[in-house]
Formats: C-alpha cells, sequence, structure tokens
C-alpha cells in the first residue's frame, strides 16, 4: 500500500501542528465558535448531540493492520472503547474532547493518517472498490489512480471552497462494489477494443433528498489526462454551481440543471484551455505511485482444501460464512474475506478496540498486513489463504466477528441517525438491530439471498436508503419517528433509486411491513434466481402495498394521515 | 410551554444545561426552567454571555415538561441527548 514521502509526511504534520495552534486559541478565547468551526470541520471534527466527532480519512478504505492499532489505541485512550465504519470507508469516533483532538491527530500522523477533508464544502475522502487489486474481475488496480486523486485534492487551493461538498469513486473492475453511480464523479477504468485502458467519467450523481444517478460525461478518457479533466469538471462547478440555496448545491443539481450535453460541452471548452501538461501526472510520479500498489507475494495454491471442505461439509454456519463472506482473489487458492459488524441486534459498522485489535492480528497474520473497509460498513481480510480459512474463521467466532451473513437482508448500513447525530430526524440504530433480530434465522436469511436493506436517519441520506433494494427513511412527524420505506433502489451496475411505498410508518410497525415484504418476494418470485429488484421491477410496487397496508396499525396510520390531509 | 437553556460544553463537547448560580449542571433535572418569554429572555442572556467566555457553544432554549417540579424533555432528540447517550 501507499507509505507516505517525506512530502506527504511534513505536510500531514504541519497540518496537526496548525490544528494545535488553532484548538490552543480556541481555548484561549482567541478566535470565536464562528471561526473555529469552519478550521475544525477541515480537519473532520464535529460537534453532535453528545460530543465532538471526529471522523478519520481511511483513504480509498485501504488500512494497514499498524494503523488499525493505532486507531484501536485512539477508541480506548482518547473515546469510550470503539469506533464507527461508516458508508464512505472512514471510521468515526463519537466521543471526543477538543482538548484532545490535536494529540488524536498525532498519533494518527505517526502512521500516515490524517483527518483532513473529511468534511466541509472540498472533495472528501476518494472511495474505491474494497476489493481493489485482489478481485478476479478487475480491469486494473485503481488504488493508483485513487491515491493520485487524493494527493491532488489534498488541499487543492482551487478546490477548498466549493458550492458544496464533493464525492469521487473510482472502480477498476467489471461489477461495481464502490456504488460509482451514486457518487458526484464516478470513474470506472474501461478498456477499450484493441486493449488500451482509460476511464469511463460519471457525474451528478448522489443520494441526500434529491437523488440521482451519475450520467456518463465522457466514455472514454486516456489515463494520463485524469487530473486536467477533473480540474475542469471542478471548475465548471466550482463557477456554476449554485451558492445560494445549500440544497441546490451539489454538482447533480448542476448537471441536471444545464443538461448533461450542455454541461459536457462546458467541461470540454474548458478543457481545452487548460494547460494540461502542468496538471497532469507525470508518468514517474504515476509509476512511483504504482509501485506501493505491487501486489504481494502469494504463491498460487490448489484450488481446492480439504481442510475447508471438510469443514464445509461439518459446519453449517462456517460453510455460510464461506459462501457469503468469501470472494474469488485472483491469485489461485486464495480468498477475500469479508468480516460483517452486523449479528443479530448488532450496531452496524460498531466496532470495539479489541476486535480491531483481533482484525489487525488476523492481517499481520493471515492478510499481508492489510486491511480493508467497504462501504456497507464492514472489514476485508483481502488475501486469506484457502488453507487458512478455518483458523480465521475460529478467530472471529471467538470475538464476536463471524457473522456469516455479507450481502444478506440483515447486512444492513445504517446511519449512526438520533443516537449521536445533530441532523438526523429519527434513529437508525434500534431500527437496524430490529430487523437484524426478525431475520436471526440463517435458514429464513439463505432463504432470502442476496438483498440490500439500508436505513437512513434523515433526508441527507447518509446510510443510502435511496439505493438499497429495501431502503427505510427516518422522519420526524409531529414529534415522532415515523419511516418511509422505498423499494426497488439499486447500488450496482443496474442503478436505481428506490420509490416510496406509500405513508410512512411509526418505529414499532417497521419490522412487521419489512417482514411483509420480504413475504411477498418469497411467494411471488419466479425462483431464487430472480433477486428482490429484478422482481420489483416485474411486479412493482402493487402486492407490497396491498400487504404492508392492510388491516394493521399502519393502515390506521393511513387513515388518519389521509383524514389529516383532506385527501 | 416552559423552557430551558442547553449547550455543549467547549473543552469536552458534553452536554449541559444552565442551572441556578450561572452553573452550566449535566443533568436535566438541575436546569432552570423558565415558565415564560420574559424569564426565557433573562436565561438566554446569561447563555449568550457564557457563549461569549467561551464556556459553551451552541447554546439554545429547549421546551421542556415539568414533571414532579423537575423539567423533562419534550423531544426524542433532547430526550437522547438528556439521557447523555444512545438509547441502543
Amino acid at each position: 500500500m501507499y507509505r507516505y514521502d517525506d512530502y506527504d509526511h511534513a505536510f500531514v504534520r504541519s497540518r496537526s501542528d496548525q490544528f494545535r495552534d488553532q484548538v490552543k486559541r480556541r481555548l484561549a478565547g482567541e478566535l470565536t465558535e464562528e471561526q473555529f468551526r469552519p478550521l475544525r470541520l477541515q480537519n473532520g471534527l464535529y460537534l453532535q448531540l453528545h460530543a465532538y466527532m471526529l471522523r478519520l480519512a481511511i483513504p480509498y478504505g485501504v488500512l494497514s493492520a499498524r494503523q488499525l492499532r493505532a486507531i484501536a489505541v485512539i477508541a480506548r485512550r482518547y473515546d469510550r472503547g470503539y469506533g464507527h465504519l461508516t458508508t464512505r470507508q472512514n471510521i468515526q469516533f463519537n466521543w471526543i474532547k477538543l482538548e484532545d483532538a490535536p494529540d488524536i491527530l498525532d498519533r494518527l500522523a505517526d502512521v500516515e493518517m490524517h483527518a483532513i477533508q473529511t468534511s466541509g464544502n472540498c472533495i472528501r475522502n476518494v472511495t474505491s472498490d474494497p476489493y481493489a487489486g485482489v478481485a478476479a474481475d478487475e480491469i486494473e488496480d485503481p488504488r493508483v489512480w485513487a491515491e493520485a486523486l487524493r494527493q491532488w485534492s489534498s488541499v487543492h487551493p482551487e478546490f477548498l471552497f466549493l458550492p458544496r461538498k464533493f464525492k469521487i469513486a473510482i472502480t477498476g473492475a467489471l461489477e461495481d462494489r464502490a456504488a460509482v453511480l451514486f457518487h458526484d464523479i464516478g470513474i470506472r477504468i474501461v478498456k477499450r477494443r484493441g486493449g488500451a485502458t482509460g476511464f469511463a467519467i460519471l457525474v451528478g450523481g448522489g443520494q441526500g433528498r434529491t437523488p440521482y444517478i451519475a450520467q456518463e460525461l465522457r466514455g472514454f478518457l486516456e489515463q494520463r489526462h485524469l487530473l486536467s479533466y477533473l480540474e475542469a469538471v471542478l471548475r465548471v462547478y466550482n463557477l456554476h454551481g449554485r451558492r445560494d440555496n445549500k440544497y441546490k448545491a451539489r454538482i447533480k443539481i448542476l448537471v441536471n440543471a444545464l443538461g448533461i450535453d450542455e454541461f459536457r460541452r462546458q467541461v470540454e471548452a474548458e478543457w481545452d484551455r487548460l494547460d494540461k501538461a502542468s496538471i497532469d501526472l507525470p508518468e514517474a510520479e504515476r509509476a512511483r505511485i504504482a509501485s506501493h500498489f505491487a501486489p504481494p507475494a502469494l504463491a498460487a495454491k490448489p484450488l481446492r482444501s480439504e481442510a475447508v471442505a471438510r469443514r464445509r461439509a461439518d459446519d453449517k454456519a462456517f460453510d455460510a460464512f464461506f459462501r457469503n463472506n468469501t470472494t474469488a482473489h485472483r491469485v489461485a487458492g486464495h480468498r477475500i474475506v469479508t468480516i460483517a459488524l452486523k449479528a443479530p441486534g448488532a450496531v452496524p459498522g460498531d466496532v470495539t478496540a479489541t476486535q480491531m485489535d483481533v482484525v489487525a492480528d488476523l492481517a499481520e497474520r493471515y492478510s499481508a498486513r492489510e486491511v480493508r473497509i467497504t462501504y456497507t460498513q464492514n472489514f476485508v481480510l483481502p488475501h486469506a489463504a484457502l488453507d487458512d480459512l478455518p483458523a480465521i474463521y475460529d478467530t472471529l467466532v471467538a470475538n464476536g466477528l463471524a457473522s456469516n451473513n455479507a450481502g444478506l437482508i440483515t447486512d444492513i448500513i445504517a446511519c449512526p441517525g438520533l443516537d449521536y447525530c445533530d441532523l438526523a430526524n429519527a434513529r437508525s440504530i434500534p431500527i437496524a438491530q430490529s430487523v437484524s433480530k426478525l431475520f436471526a434465522s440463517p435458514e429464513r436469511v439463505a432463504e432470502i439471498g442476496a438483498l440490500r436493506l439500508n436505513i437512513s436517519g434523515c433526508i441527507n441520506a447518509c446510510g443510502h436508503h435511496h439505493s438499497g433494494n429495501i431502503g427505510i427513511l427516518g422522519v420526524d412527524k409531529k414529534g415522532t419517528e415515523h419511516y418511509q420505506i422505498t423499494l426497488g433502489g439499486s447500488p450496482s451496475d443496474d442503478a436505481s433509486i428506490g420509490t416510496l411505498l406509500g405513508p410512512s410508518l411509526p418505529a414499532e410497525d417497521v419490522p412487521a411491513a419489512i417482514e411483509a415484504i420480504v413475504d411477498v418476494y418469497l411467494a411471488m418470485r419466479r425462483d431464487a434466481g430472480e433477486d428482490f429488484v429484478a422482481f420489483y421491477r416485474r411486479v412493482g410496487a402493487a402486492p407490497f402495498k396491498a400487504r404492508v397496508y392492510s388491516g394493521s396499525a399502519a393502515e390506521t396510520t393511513r387513515a388518519l394521515e389521509t383524514a389529516s390531509t383532506g385527501g | 410551554m416552559p423552557s430551558v437553556i442547553t449547550a455543549n460544553l467547549l473543552r469536552s463537547g458534553e452536554v449541559v444545561y444552565l442551572a441556578e448560580g450561572e452553573r452550566w449542571a449535566p443533568s436535566l433535572a438541575d436546569a432552570i426552567a423558565a415558565a415564560d418569554s420574559g424569564a426565557a429572555a433573562s436565561l438566554q442572556a446569561i447563555a449568550a454571555r457564557h457563549v461569549a467566555a467561551n464556556e459553551v457553544v451552541g447554546a439554545y432554549l429547549m421546551d421542556v415538561r415539568i414533571e414532579g417540579g423537575v423539567p423533562c424533555p419534550v423531544s426524542m432528540r433532547e430526550a437522547i441527548r438528556a439521557a447523555r447517550g444512545p438509547t441502543i
């Protein structure tokens, strides 16, 4: 993985020193909160309901075992012994004191990490495929370009005060595991007939209060021009993006107001004017970065492991873990292992310091010292030898980490919601807990098959509810928490935005509604091969509506709503 | 509806309430409740001084219910803040 050079070290240290001085001046009363707030946000420090929250940047979700251990130390010493994996492959802490923040940033700098640009109206941490560099379906490793983008966008003087935040995702694989179509800019590495690789550039996707799927800005961009082309996109956005209305300030609004063709014309005109050579990544620098991502020396091994075959035959839970939580690796005899933080009743994405140390140990021993974070709030061990899977699994079991449901209905994405977040309207975590307990039976979950269920506690959609096959959105209805359900969303190549099923439900009716939705799907799908989105596209909302809103407390709610709106 | 002043301590971010003696107390039960808008305005004036003195941040007036003589939260958000931690 990428290692800081002297320049990177000096830069991160100097930022950390700057922030120490800013905190000192704030505590001494030399800076007002109004003056200080943008400074702390630029360093990832929010003030939430109970305390300050610090969001660490995990560049494209890649961590070393050493870094994860340092994060565990921070969790123990400065937080309450746990952290939270976010839906942008970052880690955040909920219980930080302002006076401790400078020491935490120093500890991060010691292990080549920081919290820069994890908040604010700037280019945020670039996200990527959690299987980057190891996936069997990969065209090229996207981390090289993700790292180049990280360096280009870090304190880029033109793009620190954009109209609104800006999120970039890049994937190099055939299957989209980075939700690139839901980003301000999505980048796909593509191969042209004849063999040259380049980028497809997608623009204007996003969730939030106005969800859009990204549109293709350019089908093929030569690799060497990535930075200058993105600079042109950002310039057009920076100039024309709306600054008068926060809710209309994202690039998706601009792209859709202008139309993709006019937006493209403006970008191309800007790109023509740019001195590309002064912006684009020099080949020598690309090669330097790429050298950090050389694959670890893994020896190819037999495709079949007797130990794994025996254990799968004898142990149903291990077999489910193998099927759901491990994926083909590009080196024979290896698997990519997902450590799902999604046991029944668990808080999605929460991980204790002890568990962090366990994952770091496993990475050191079995996965070339590397860990990944997924936007679905799980860890990944990218390089596990097939023969080591039983030992890895046993360690996970012993530490409450062997949830064998990756990609299934209980592998829920949920934002922190009103339990922690200052923006939330309703709680997300208790809903996730009740749904995961409802589907605690492994047989039932296996029967349902792959299904993405996402929960957000407000319209900002950090829990990606728009792209959930089943999405749940918390709303405040006359002072009580209610939940809207959307169906048919998808984050992948067939990206779609879920549609609202009907009136919102009180929290206590949500589990029964989800159960009803799943019952309809199981009873009416053609076969187990028809996934939830395909089924929903075929049958529409009607059977779900009939089932969810029939004769339950929910129907009463609907009747009341109809009455109160006079409709 | 009666109201109290809440804020977060600047140094720690901890949730606090304006209590007797211009003190910031961690417990909502210790908060001074203003019965009317005049009383609320005086509490706000005190809070503004403490914000200016960089003791607390984000001070605001919140509605409460008086139960058994002590202020209790009305909204879920304030119930969660008053409990000083998540509901889970």
